[in-house]
């Protein structure tokens, strides 16, 4: 009613309610929204709108931009509230037919990505091997494409936290390591390292190849937060338990110099102190300088 | 004319003259806000106190001396109607430029404020001439902006800037504590608390007075919290698997299903006797009741001490006629006997302490100008005046605090704190602080406490893994979502390939906010399977 309501109306009601009565700017048709105005409402978590804006431009938009607006429509399909199961089966038979005509294109890729999702994160319950199958075949396929190298710490993440005996674990962390060699973001290959990481440490896999990893994952680059105080501390702890005195010095240095107000400073503090005692006693005790570990050599 | 009739005549009068009024208002204001030679600013809070108000308005007094043409109003709601009108305004079209956003969900914010990521890299322009002229914004703060209200870990983005800080403090009635000890001086060891309050209920008993050594309450009450997580201050290092040195919610949860923790330990035990102690000098039902119900009885005068935040301390000095102590917390030392065996220290207050965060609305009018404002009242000197004038803790580094807010200044050295077993989400919380009563019945006491808790913790916290388990879920998903609509609009750019992969490009700071979240969340689930339980995702 509201909608094609007069100026003198609203205005009337704003002065009786004073409540402003929103114009009909506030219910804008999806039809008159451009696929680079919807990937806006993506990027702005308006997911319901967004999704009504993509199904607007399905009929009407050019070849060119039909795999676009399709992937557009699944991908918020997926996230659209009330969140409904005929839902994630719609977005999952469209991005199964993009992915199927055109399997090579930047959509029909990515549209692999997300039938991994769906099946992992959307499906209850979970189909767990179909997320993992569909993040393999990205990894193997398209491992220099922006959504192979994501799907990377996907992979790794469904593989090693599925419910499997311990020596399997390993195998598996084993046979993953090698991966990060084909991410050529360093970002991203961080990222798999951190991911390789921190599985290492919780399911207490080869501590040696979790210091190397937090090392990797900061060498590429942990931008900020917790994931880098998280990483500095990690490599601090991991190398003073190892015996690598001086590298866990050099960590508990930066994170001291990077983060000058958290809590754990004074913690931080003690612990430099005592690894520079380590470091103290074994130059008195070796005239050569005693043993380095594997990372100070580097 | 009868009087009937004159009655009606008046009232249909009044009501014409309040018809044209609001229309003559809301007209003025449109005209105004019209009038391409006037920019009109609104800051939307709820912090009702005077002294704050007097602050902002002396800040907006100078802003607007520096610029002609410009006017800064701020609007206050009380607390209470606060969400509903920001809902309100923001549906109507209608809110103001800078707004309070705590307690928002982060789709609220995203869809309704800005990101402010940009511009607290840039240095402040009204730093210009001090320490801190050189440094980025964010760097300006004495938190670094690490946390709520201004940043948001999961959006990796920044949505408000502080003007003040928080910390929490014991409060002291200093008549009643000289009438009672003769003496003005705070207790400085936890032995010297616990000798005072014991002093206090002699007292009380001697002079049949109805009066209590602490005002406590059951809700968010820092004081047992404090006390109870003092015990696990070393022990919280085993706990810690991925976020090394530090205390993390999620830990405490998952620590609990994989036996990293459990009642029947020591430190725990440690723990209780002490909440049992301290909450049996607090006045009798405190777990019933609010912290408006502690006030009262501290105002009153019926209690010798109080734990209170910064933030509240002025509306409680406002309300009592008796002087004020202000001291730390009382805590057991390292050195103490009994109770030091799990401590490392004094707690930091370093990490995230700034509060009252405006953020920028995306219907401001004037978007540049209500940030030259934000600038401007976190620049240095004009936080030094708003401290002073206000009485609240300073927000800015350097930044002297009124003196008598000297006691609540952060203490930046110290260590991280203790877990507590209600701090691992509303669940365990609940069935703690429900229970928590059995530790002064006559007929329960500590076994009886340990007793429920060993039947139904367990219970408590799956529920709340599976509420985490599908919260992080969401998050990771929405995260999908934007990382998709980045990725597809900046493909059509000729340079994506290259600049993609820029340093800290926002693509790889989701990607990163991301994958500890999607760690945490295949972890918790992964224990929840492992020990037998059903996820429901």
């Amino acid at each position: 009613m509201f909608r094609n309501s007069s100026f003198a109306f609203r205005i009337f009601v704003l002065a009786v309610s004073g409540v402003w009565v929103p114009g009909p700017g506030l219910w804008a048709t999806a039809g008159s929204v451009s696929l680079s105005e919807a990937w806006e409402l993506s990027r702005r978590y308006r997911f319901t709108e967004a999704a009504e804006a993509f199904e607007a431009n399905l009929g009407t938009a050019s070849a060119e931009a039909a795999l676009e607006t399709k992937f557009g429509f699944a991908v918020n399909l997926i996230n659209r509230q009330p969140k409904t199961r005929a839902n994630i089966a719609r977005a999952g038979d469209l991005l199964e037919e993009i992915s199927v005509t055109a399997p090579a294109s930047d959509f029909g890729i990515s549209a692999r990505y997300f039938l991994g999702r769906i099946a992992h994160l959307h499906l209850h319950p979970p189909r767990i091997e179909a997320g993992i199958e569909h993040f393999r075949y990205l990894v193997e396929h398209h491992p220099r494409h922006f959504w192979g190298q994501a799907a990377a710490s996907k992979y790794g993440f469904l593989l090693l936290y599925s419910q499997i005996p311990p020596q399997e674990r390993e195998r598996l962390f084993r046979e993953l390591e090698p991966l990060a060699e084909n991410l050529t973001s360093p970002y991203l290959r961080s990222n798999f390292h951190f991911m390789l990481g921190t599985a290492a440490v919780r399911f207490d896999l080869f501590p040696e190849r979790a210091l190397f990893h937090f090392v990797e994952a900061d060498r590429g680059g942990l931008i900020k937060g917790r994931a880098r105080t998280d990483g500095l501390l990690r490599v601090g702890e991991l190398a003073r338990e190892l015996g690598e005195w001086e590298l866990a010095a050099r960590y508990y240095r930066k994170y001291l110099e990077e983060f000058r107000r958290d809590p754990p400073r004074d913690l931080v503090r003690d612990r430099l102190r005592e690894v520079e005692a380590k470091i103290r006693e074994r130059l008195e005790g070796a005239p050569g300088g005693g043993n380095k570990g594997p990372h100070e050599l580097e | 004319m009868n009087l009937s009739k004159l009655l009606n005549m008046t009232g249909i009068a009044l009501l014409s003259a309040c018809f044209a009024l609001s229309i003559g208002r809301v007209f003025n204001r449109t005209v105004r806000e019209h009038d391409p030679a006037v920019t009109i600013i609104r800051a939307g809070h709820f912090i009702q106190e005077d002294g704050f108000r007097r602050a902002f308005d002396a800040l907006a007094a100078d802003y607007m001396a520096m610029n002609p043409g410009v006017i800064v109003k701020q609007v206050v709601v009380p607390e209470r109607l606060y969400t509903s009108w920001i809902n309100t305004t923001i549906v109507g079209g209608q809110a103001p430029d800078l707004m309070l956003h705590a307690s928002a969900t982060h789709d609220f914010l995203l869809r309704d404020f800005e990101s402010l990521n940009d511009i607290v890299e840039e240095p402040n322009p009204y730093n210009a001439g001090t320490k801190l002229a050189e440094l980025p914004w964010r760097e300006t703060f004495l938190d670094g902006l690490s946390g709520n209200p201004a940043y948001k870990p999961h959006l990796i983005s920044y949505y408000g800037i502080p003007i003040t800080s928080r910390t929490t403090r014991a409060l002291y009635n200093k008549e009643l504590l000289r009438e009672i000890t003769g003496s003005d001086d705070e207790p400085s060891t936890f032995n010297e608390f616990v000798a005072l309050c014991e002093n206090v209920q002699r007292y009380a008993e001697r002079t049949a007075r109805r009066l209590f050594p602490i005002a406590a309450s059951g809700f968010r009450d820092t004081l047992l919290q404090r006390v109870f997580s003092s015990q696990t201050q070393r022990t919280m290092l085993k706990l810690d698997v991925v976020r090394p040195l530090q205390l993390v919610t999620d830990e405490i949860v998952i620590g609990y299903l994989n036996g990293k923790w459990s009642f029947a330990d020591e430190d725990l035990g440690l723990g209780l006797q002490l909440v049992q102690k301290i909450g049996s000098f607090a006045q009798p039902g405190f777990l019933q009741q609010t912290a408006q119900d502690a006030l009262f009885y501290f105002s009153q005068g019926r209690a010798l001490m109080m734990v209170a935040p910064s933030l509240q301390f002025h509306s409680i000095r406002e309300q009592t006629l008796f002087e004020i102590g202000v001291a730390d917390i009382p805590l057991p030392s390292p050195d103490h006997p009994v109770y030091g065996k799990y401590l490392f220290g004094r707690l930091s207050e370093g990490g995230n302490v700034t509060d009252v965060a405006f953020g920028l609305t995306r219907q401001s009018k004037h978007p540049e100008t209500a940030m030259d404002f934000l600038h401007f009242i976190s620049g240095q000197n004009s936080n030094q005046k708003f401290a002073s004038l206000s009485g609240r803790l300073p927000a800015v580094v350097g930044v002297e605090p009124n003196p008598e807010m000297l006691p609540f200044m952060p203490v930046l050295s110290g260590y991280p704190r203790g877990y507590a077993a209600d701090m691992p989400g509303r669940n365990p919380a609940s069935l703690y602080r429900s229970n928590l009563y059995l530790l002064w019945s006559a007929s329960a006491g500590i076994d009886a406490f340990l007793d429920v808790m060993n039947h139904e913790y367990e219970g408590a916290i799956v529920h709340e893994m599976g509420a985490r388990l599908r919260l992080k879920g969401e998050r990771v998903s929405s995260q999908d979502v934007w990382l998709t609509a980045h990725w597809a609009k900046r493909i059509k750019e000729f340079d994506f390939e290259d600049r993609w992969d820029r340093p800290r490009d926002p693509i790889h700071m989701m990607f990163e906010s991301q994958t500890m979240h999607e760690g945490d969340r295949h972890w918790q689930r992964y224990t929840l399977i492992a020990k037998g339980f059903e996820t429901i995702e």
